[in-house]
């Protein structure tokens, strides 16, 4: 059968940003791809060393919006590294609580769109009011909805007082139920099962290969989590599970986010219950000495690294940040051949793909 | 720690690749994540450490190329971020300014391909032997090198735009060949 090439994107309906494949076809199965990125490369990695290391802050929490507050995190951790500033402990536990709100919020907007992707669009809707309870905890907490400014040099912006530990876990309590039945019809709904088992399979041995991070890495087998390997913040006094699943396939992945989000309550639940008396950040503006440091954190999408060096002065020499979806592009050329061009868009959707994140 | 175990492991892996301790030095950062610092005094040696991280079944997380000066001169510092496990390796080598060039560890390394394809374009480092060397975020035969600014649309992947203005100009040109 002779073979033939369709385009898909930069813009098209499954895509919330632009990239464009260039797909091979023979009949409605695809045979090979090319993946054209660079539609929104805007230079975000040189526009940081115009800026000094405080009003980097602010930048590094626009790179990704799903992932906002994971960024300024890390970029903190990298400088608290080089400066050797530690952390009071309060500070260490607020920041894990601002990174599983963000982390429940993320998979289930994805877990949603899932769904609206294989055409079950009521399921979509019941993602997206379950994720509306978090986006209003966040905005409850933090004043805002998506970029939650949270972290600074030292420690973190917010706190949270008794009060308000009491209203997030009223809120924890108030999705807990329905994050349970969204499970339950992800595993037993047969039209969500065949849309997504079987399709854009990961093998074990293909992502350690590729070099896969997150839920795509914990799907196809790994145990891959940053928050275990190399525990930052208060992970190391923390339980909890790291959700693993053999499939490798979008149907894998779609239930390692689902159980990632019902563990995240759990950490934050441990978080409040344990909440340290003190100070929330340092009480002066440190000075960053010359240095070079990396920094690691596990993002809704895996593994997030900051490579900083400084010289001494308040402009960064090199702020370089490598994020979750960047390794796994390439994991598509094993996900994507053999499929059929209908589940073309459900397999990218699997990855949770961050187009801004990927080119900054 | 974690990472401990595999940091000895890639200890011994290195000496069993370098003959002479003069080529490398190993250092250890131990602060929230287990991290070894590698110098090379040869970046020719590159392919050793990926070798190495390849045999315990690692990974390229990042690569990072920079402008800075060593010695009083002008040099490009690449910094290999790799991961094996628990541990975080960086592996440090520097390149003339005026002779940017290195071998791709992406034969040995898959998880190398679209880090060197980015440093290749915005640092002008050419990576010798790649399997697939062409443009990742910029439109093909475009160079930084050359230019300081530039328009950002001039700068982007424009294989899609290409594609579409070519049906329209095809489609005009019928037009007017009808009208004709």
């Amino acid at each position: 059968m002779s073979s033939y090439q369709i385009p898909m994107g930069p813009i098209h309906v499954v895509l919330e940003e632009p990239v464009y494949f260039q797909l091979e076809l023979e009949g409605e199965t695809v045979v090979g791809l090319d993946i054209h990125a660079g539609h929104v490369h805007r230079g975000m990695e040189f526009l940081a060393m115009q800026r000094n290391i405080y009003q980097n802050l602010t930048l590094t929490e626009r790179v990704c919006s799903l992932c906002s507050n994971n960024h300024p995190f890390t970029y903190c951790m990298a400088l608290e590294k080089i400066a050797d500033i530690t952390v009071p402990p309060r500070a260490r536990y607020l920041r894990v609580i601002a990174d599983e709100i963000k982390r429940i919020a993320s998979h289930l907007f994805n877990t949603g769109l899932i769904a609206h992707i294989v055409g079950f669009d009521t399921l979509f809707m019941q993602a997206m009011e379950i994720r509306e309870i978090v986006q209003d905890t966040k905005e409850a907490v933090y004043g805002n909805r998506m970029n939650l400014s949270a972290n600074c040099i030292g420690g973190v912006r917010y706190d949270v007082p008794a009060e308000q530990v009491v209203y997030i876990s009223n809120k924890l309590n108030e999705i807990k139920k329905p994050i349970e039945k969204l499970l339950t019809i992800y595993q037993t709904n047969s039209l969500i099962r065949k849309r997504t088992e079987g399709v854009g399979v990961l093998p074990k041995d293909k992502a350690i290969e590729y070099g896969v991070v997150g839920p795509v890495a914990r799907a196809s087998g790994l145990t891959a989590d940053v928050r275990i390997d190399n525990p930052y913040a208060c992970y190391d006094e923390l339980t909890f599970q790291v959700a693993v699943e053999q499939g490798g396939d979008a149907y894998a992945r779609a239930l390692v986010r689902l159980k990632e989000v019902i563990e995240a309550i759990g950490i934050i639940e441990q978080c409040l219950t344990r909440l340290p008396e003190g100070p929330i950040a340092l009480s002066y503006m440190p000075e960053i000495p010359a240095g070079q440091a990396i920094a690691k954190s596990e993002a809704p999408r895996g593994e997030l690294l900051y490579y900083l060096k400084t010289n001494g002065t308040d402009i960064p020499e090199r702020l370089k940040w490598r994020v979750p979806t960047y390794p796994n592009w390439e994991a598509l050329r094993v996900m994507m051949p053999y499929n059929k061009l209908a589940d073309i868009s459900v397999i990218l959707g699997s990855i949770d793909p961050c187009i801004s994140c990927t080119e900054r | 720690m974690p990472g401990q175990q595999q940091l000895e492991i890639v200890n011994q892996k290195l000496k069993q690749h370098f003959s002479d301790s003069e080529e490398y030095r190993f250092a250890v950062q131990e602060r929230d994540v287990t991290s070894g610092w590698l110098w090379l005094a040869d970046s020719k040696d590159i392919k050793k450490v990926a070798q190495t991280i390849a045999e315990l079944q690692g990974r390229v997380m990042a690569i990072t190329a920079s402008e800075t000066q060593a010695e009083g001169l002008d040099v490009v510092e690449i910094v290999y971020h790799f991961a094996v496990g628990a541990l975080n390796c960086n592996c440090i080598v520097t390149l003339p300014d005026n002779a940017r060039q290195i071998e791709s560890i992406t034969p040995i390394l898959k998880s190398a391909d679209w880090q060197e394809r980015e440093m290749q374009e915005l640092y002008n480092v050419q990576i010798q032997h790649h399997p697939n060397p062409k443009a990742l975020f910029l439109e093909e035969g475009f160079s930084l090198a050359n230019q300081s600014m530039v328009p950002l649309s001039e700068a982007m992947d424009g294989a899609m735009t290409t594609t579409l203005w070519e049906r329209v100009m095809q489609a005009k040109k019928r037009e007017v060949e009808k009208d004709e």
